[in-house]
């Protein structure tokens, strides 16, 4: 599903390029969960803006594989309509577009893009109704434009709405369980394990290890420096909620 | 010879004409000869494109074509559902074309050739040399009166139409509200295939009368559309101009809004879209010459390629204008590196007690927004029609008069590319 190799990534900051991503590699299979920790500033998002497509980073080396083929050139929009979706961690707030709106025009680029026919506004609709009600999402935030006014915990439960409508094959989620309730995490957890399936893929980008006890991974990465320097299964989550990531420290020296 | 001595050869009597109204207009020509055109030295001409108009005489219209007339007076009536339509096809009064079926008693709505008194006002006064040729060459406008307490049901939509290519139009027009009427009139321009069209309006609003005016131009191309409103509002009355600029080689609408008495309003809700190489120009004085006037401006910009797009907002306010209540707001985006705006607001105020603000921002598209979008499977440049739509439509937002509100978006979706039922949705 998605195959990332030697992995280099500049920003250009105030005082020239800054290298965030040094040689990071990872391989996500079909119907596989891999979280992905690390110490704040590690470039967690700034992976997960590059397989998104967003602009503003350099690739200088390596290859980001989805599906077989280097999505490195291609812009974000095509990304999505293949398949990649990213859960923001901080998403946007969008005045004077309305949210359902904004919803149908993706998931009928995306139909047309497979060769689907337009869902019509009362299909959609339709669609729409059932998953709200599954992570207990207010009708209102459709008729709202998009994020805009919503609290943090909508937010990413907005976000989980677009994933469970788009339904998208890889998923790229970044903090979505930061700044969320009881209800609202297990709402999110609930709205990924039904969308678990062998032909979908999941990267979760975490700072707890909560998230991990709703969502079984098959793998835990830790992310430090610009690439992953520890990789275990579903325990390492528990570990690092333990012992903190002290040991990167030790290594280092 | 020159544009000028080319004007004046031009000049001959209309058939039918009164000989008082063909002495105006030969006055109004003599001030031309000696006035000559605005110069780029001129502070509210400065950022106008001169050269057009200075080096080609764009001469009365001849023939009519009147397929053409038709089908443009079609798809621009379809933007005011249900209004009297108006219709001028190139400078003339077009009865055939118009509807004015079923006006009530109290209401005055005629062309301008058979009431050329009621434009006097724009022929006493002729700031500059454009005003002249346009008094001088004046064949038709609208006139519009409408009793006092008369609330009209029906917009009124004005639909001025050129046909004929290269040539000069030039519109005079009058609208009066007496007190307490309430009336929306909405002006569309279209045609003009390198074409000029010059037209000039006086308004009076008597006390606590509310005239919601759009001024939308949709010209073609290589059209060069220059208008000018002068509006007196008296107490308590309200004049809500929507100027929206979308079409022609370069639009230029100028309003001069006086506050006269008391408690008088005005607001400005306006718009220019602009790409390729056009110019739009808006430009407003509001003079708060009464005790607790107030006005409202907003004016949203969005240039793309190498277009220009120009503010200039003036608010003035007297020693009487105690009380006044005034904000003026302008956001422009810039689409791309060679786009340009020039945003001009301008305080004049002579009392002490006032509240007047003004704010400006020039911007880009915002690049997290741009990228959620796409990130989520719109194309760049639906997510860009998108967000556009959603700035511009900010200003119908704040358009009180549903059928003008709705004109307005129904504009914004044609010229965006996106359907008017997506717009609804
Ligand atoms: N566009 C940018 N310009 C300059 N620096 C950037 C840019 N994007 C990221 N960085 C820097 O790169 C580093 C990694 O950022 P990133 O957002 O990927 O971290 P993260 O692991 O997601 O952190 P967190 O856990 O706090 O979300 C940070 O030091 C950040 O300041
Ligand atoms: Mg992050």
């Amino acid at each position: 599903m998605l195959q990332i190799n030697d992995l280099w990534v500049e920003v250009e900051g105030d005082e020239g390029p800054r290298e965030i991503l040094r040689g990071l590699s990872l391989i996500v299979k079909p119907g596989e969960v891999h979280a992905i920790m690390g110490p704040n500033g590690s470039g967690k998002s700034t992976l997960a803006n590059v397989i998104a497509g967003r602009d503003g980073y350099t690739v200088t080396k390596g290859s980001v594989i989805y599906k077989g083929q280097d999505v490195l050139a291609q812009d974000a929009d095509v990304r999505a309509r293949n398949g990649i979706f990213l859960a923001f961690q901080y998403p946007v707030e969008i005045p004077g577009v309305n949210n359902m709106y904004f919803l149908r025009t993706a998931l009928n680029a995306k139909r047309r893009h497979n060769g689907l026919p337009d869902l019509d506004a009362g299909a959609f609709l339709k669609l729409v109704r059932a998953q709200l009600k599954k992570l207990d999402l207010k009708d209102d935030l459709l008729q709202r434009p998009v994020n805009v006014g919503f609290s943090g915990g909508e937010k990413k439960r907005n976000e989980i709405f677009h994933m469970s409508i788009l339904e998208p094959d890889l998923c790229v989620l970044d903090e979505t369980d930061s700044g969320l309730d009881i209800d609202a995490l297990k709402a999110v957890s609930d709205g990924v394990n039904a969308l678990r399936s062998p032909e979908r893929a999941f990267v979760l980008i975490t700072h707890y290890q909560r998230l991990l006890s709703h969502i079984q991974p098959d793998a835990v990465h830790v992310l430090s420096g610009g690439k992953i320097v520890r990789s275990g299964d579903a325990s390492l989550a528990a570990e690092l909620e333990r012992d903190g990531y002290a040991f990167l420290e030790k290594d280092a020296a | 010879m020159s544009a000028v001595a080319a004007y004046v050869a031009a000049f001959a009597p209309i058939a039918g004409e009164p000989d008082w109204w063909l002495a105006q207009r030969r006055a109004a020509l003599k001030t031309f000869e000696r006035a000559g055109f605005p110069s780029a030295r001129e502070e509210f001409w400065r950022l106008t494109d001169l050269k057009p108009i200075l080096t080609q005489t764009f001469l009365p219209p001849h023939t009519v074509d009147g397929a053409k007339a038709a089908r443009l007076v079609g798809e621009a009536a379809a933007l005011v559902p249900g209004a009297w339509r108006f219709v001028l096809v190139d400078g003339g009064f077009a009865p055939a074309l118009s509807d004015l079926e079923g006006l009530p008693d109290g209401i005055t709505l005629v062309a301008t050739h058979t009431r050329p008194r009621a434009v006097e006002p724009l022929t006493a006064l002729l700031p500059d040399g454009i005003a002249a040729l346009g008094v001088a060459f004046a064949r038709d406008g609208l006139v519009l009166r409408v009793s006092a307490g008369l609330v009209l049901e029906k917009p009124i939509h004005l639909i001025s139409v050129q046909t004929e290519a290269g040539c000069g139009t030039h519109l005079l027009s009058r609208i009066d509200l007496e007190g307490g009427a309430q009336a929306n009139v909405i002006e569309t321009y279209v045609g003009g295939e390198g074409a000029f069209l010059n037209g000039a309006a006086h308004i009076n609003l008597g006390m606590g009368a509310h005239l919601t005016h759009g001024l939308f131009v949709r010209s073609e191309a290589t059209a060069q559309i220059f208008l000018r409103v002068s509006a007196r509002v008296e107490k308590g009355a309200r004049y809500s101009a929507v100027p929206i600029l979308l079409g022609a080689q370069q639009s230029r609408v100028d309003l001069a809004i006086d506050l006269a008495e008391d408690h008088a309003e005005a607001d400005v809700q306006g718009l220019y879209l602009l790409n390729g190489t056009q110019r739009g120009q808006l430009l407003t004085e509001i003079t708060h010459d009464g005790y607790a006037t107030r006005t409202r401006e907003g004016v949203k910009g969005v240039v793309d390629e190498t277009a220009h797009g120009i503010f200039q907002g003036k608010i003035a306010v007297t020693e009487r204008g105690q009380k006044t209540d005034a904000q003026m707001q302008s956001r422009v985006l810039l689409l791309s590196e060679t786009a340009r705006a020039d945003t001009k607001p301008e305080l004049e105020i002579y009392a002490d007690d006032v509240k007047c603000s003004h704010g400006a921002t020039v911007g880009d598209i915002d690049a997290a927004a741009l990228f959620y979008l796409m990130a989520r499977g719109l194309t760049r440049a639906d997510a860009r029609r998108l967000l556009l739509r959603a700035f511009l439509e900010e200003v119908a937002d704040q358009i009180e008069a549903p059928c003008v509100q709705q004109a307005v978006r129904t504009l914004l979706a044609t010229a965006l590319g996106v359907s008017a039922q997506e717009v609804a949705a």
